[in-house]
């Protein structure tokens, strides 16, 4: 079983800090969704974890062992990580960019074993774009680039998926298509930390929800203990109505 | 044209045109007496014309440009920049300032090696400058900018220098220096930088997997397992140790390096990694051809083949800048 276990983690830009002694641990059956408003220092969180990110203090630790001592390879397998920005510098077809999922266990374009096949095929055919194959990036919608860059982050089969923001400029249809994809994963076994903008969207998929300010930690727990009308108003600085799970956002404070 | 085809018909087109290099020039040579003259056979005068001229020529041409068209090809990679490539980011220029900076003072008699090495690294600095200035600036434009400012930088310090020089100097020299040519070169010539290069398509093609994980963006191809550190060192390395060599032999070719690649991608899907090799034999064969024209353009002084280079791949460079803004908009 593959734990990701954050203790203590701070980063500062110079003298700037953006996390600030943050500690969670990710398990394997979870999903966790990380929010915050902008600037709350999530993505820098997120690469911390990683271990892309220089961290003043505190440790990123999988199954136990510092993600930086990791080869970046032996991370790759780890833990597969899907970036907030995803600049595709030129028009590749559907199928090689899903197969850089398998960069770390020696793949590419014809160098494809029966099992990064495998790993390709079942990605795609989880995010629907089996159809889109052939197609080159430069031709496919936003919602189609997306599980695009879904399914290559599935395709390392990685025991853990950090992503950050999947969601983002997307429409509800697709919103919850992404969702469902990740959920999916994780009821197969894999642990999930996933930056999302959509408080309405963590409350449903999340099984715990980590709330950040100002490069804290402010709380982590389930959805229906940690979504409040205070905390909405302490963290994101509106007035909202949460009742029963279900949240409306009525005007900034 | 089919993917598979692609390699063998460029190595073909190679040695079709390195021997049609050998055929054509002021004494036009039937196939007969080339093949005879080939396996040093026949008249002495043709073995002479072809060992001593006529190939070691059509070579350096092919050489210089599978060079250039290489680390054209590495550097898009790495910086996933269609618009990279040695001449237009000042690598070339300022390899041409190593040789010159050698050359007129005096260093370049100590040794053959001198030439070759202060190219190179005048190359490996320009290399490394412009790796450090794409990590800091993000923008495609920016980068080019900073090219043309090496470029022109490199171009008067050259000029500057020549100027100042000890030893007297001609202006046909800063020419050959800045617009390119392979007139007269011999294979002691090509022996002295064959290290250099061998070494540096060895280091480019180990980086080609890497180039492919950098189409994601350097954020997803770290976290995809690139070592992005060591990539970026080992394509300055190599990219420089080849347009290092290039220029020393041929002093600054512009644009072939940013034709090829260009040309060669949709055939490879547009992956960076299978892009080096078809690149490497278009940009040599592209030479090859130029300068049997830059031979038998009925001018009265030779032209030179950077002039010929530019003429057809400047409004190449422009063509392709215009098609990114449409992209982009």
């Amino acid at each position: 079983m593959t734990k990701l276990d954050v203790q203590d983690i701070t980063v500062e830009v110079g003298a700037t800090p953006l996390v600030k002694q943050a500690s969670f641990t990710l398990r394997p059956g979870e999903l966790v969704a990380l929010v915050g408003p902008n600037g709350a220092g999530k993505t820098s969180l997120l690469r911390a974890s990683l271990g892309l990110e220089l961290v003043s203090t505190g440790i990123s630790q999988v199954n136990g062992r510092d993600v930086t001592a990791l080869s970046p390879s032996a991370r790759a397998k780890a833990i597969a990580y899907l970036p907030q920005q995803r600049p595709l510098a030129w028009p590749s077809r559907v199928r090689d960019i899903a197969l850089l999922g398998r960069f770390a266990y020696g793949a590419s374009p014809g160098r494809i074993t029966a099992r990064d096949q495998t790993a390709v095929s079942a990605a795609m055919q989880k995010t629907d774009i089996g159809h889109l194959a052939d197609r080159r990036a430069d031709t496919l919608s936003g919602g189609e680039l997306a599980r695009v860059h879904i399914a290559r982050a599935l395709a390392a089969q990685a025991p853990i998926l950090i992503a950050d923001e999947p969601t983002a400029a997307l429409d509800p249809r697709h919103q919850l298509r992404v969702m469902d994809v990740i959920k999916a994963y994780v009821s197969d076994g894999g642990a999930v930390l996933v930056v999302l903008h959509d408080i309405i969207l963590a409350a449903h998929y999340a099984s715990r929800i980590i709330w950040m300010q100002s490069g804290r930690i402010v709380a982590d727990g389930p959805p229906q203990e940690t979504l409040t009308t205070d905390r909405m108003a302490d963290v994101f600085g509106v007035k909202a109505a949460v009742s029963g799970g279900t949240l409306r956002v009525l005007e900034a404070l | 044209m089919n993917q598979h085809w692609l390699i063998p018909g460029l190595i073909s087109a190679a040695i079709i045109s390195v021997l049609a290099a050998c055929f054509l020039g002021a004494t036009p040579m039937a196939v007969g007496r080339i093949i005879s003259a080939l396996v040093r056979q026949g008249d002495q005068s043709d073995v002479t014309i072809l060992w001593q001229i006529r190939l070691p020529r059509a070579l350096a041409a092919f050489i210089v440009g599978a060079a250039l068209g290489t680390s054209g090809a590495a550097l898009q990679g790495l910086l996933r920049n269609p618009l990279a490539e040695p001449g237009i980011l000042g690598v070339s220029a300022s390899a041409s300032l190593g040789a010159t900076f050698v050359l007129y003072y005096g260093l370049a008699a100590v040794s053959a090696w001198v030439v070759p090495s202060a190219a190179i690294l005048g190359a490996l600095l320009a290399t490394s400058l412009i790796t450090f200035a794409a990590i800091r600036v993000r923008s495609v434009v920016t980068l080019i900018l900073v090219g043309v400012g090496l470029s022109s930088f490199s171009g008067a310090m050259m000029t500057l220098l020549m100027n100042l020089a000890p030893n007297p100097f001609s202006l046909s020299d800063l020419i050959n220096w800045m617009l390119g040519s392979v007139a007269n070169r011999s294979f002691v010539d090509l022996a002295f930088v064959a290290p250099f290069l061998l070494a540096g398509f060895a280091i480019l093609f180990t980086t080609k997997r890497g180039l492919t994980a950098l189409t994601l963006g350097e954020e997803a191809a770290s976290g995809i397992g690139l070592d992005i550190k060591r990539q970026r060192i080992l394509v300055v390395l190599g990219a420089g140790l080849l347009s290092g060599a290039a220029v020393a032999v041929a002093g600054a070719i512009g644009f072939v390096g940013i034709i090829a690649p260009h040309v060669v991608r949709p055939f490879v899907d547009y992956d960076p990694a299978r892009t080096l090799l078809p690149s490497a034999l278009l940009a040599g064969v592209i030479l090859v051809i130029a300068d049997v024209a830059v031979r038998l353009a009925p001018t009265s002084n030779e032209l030179k083949l950077g002039v010929v280079a530019a003429l057809i791949g400047a409004p190449a460079f422009v063509w392709i800048a215009m098609q990114r803004r449409a992209a982009a908009a």
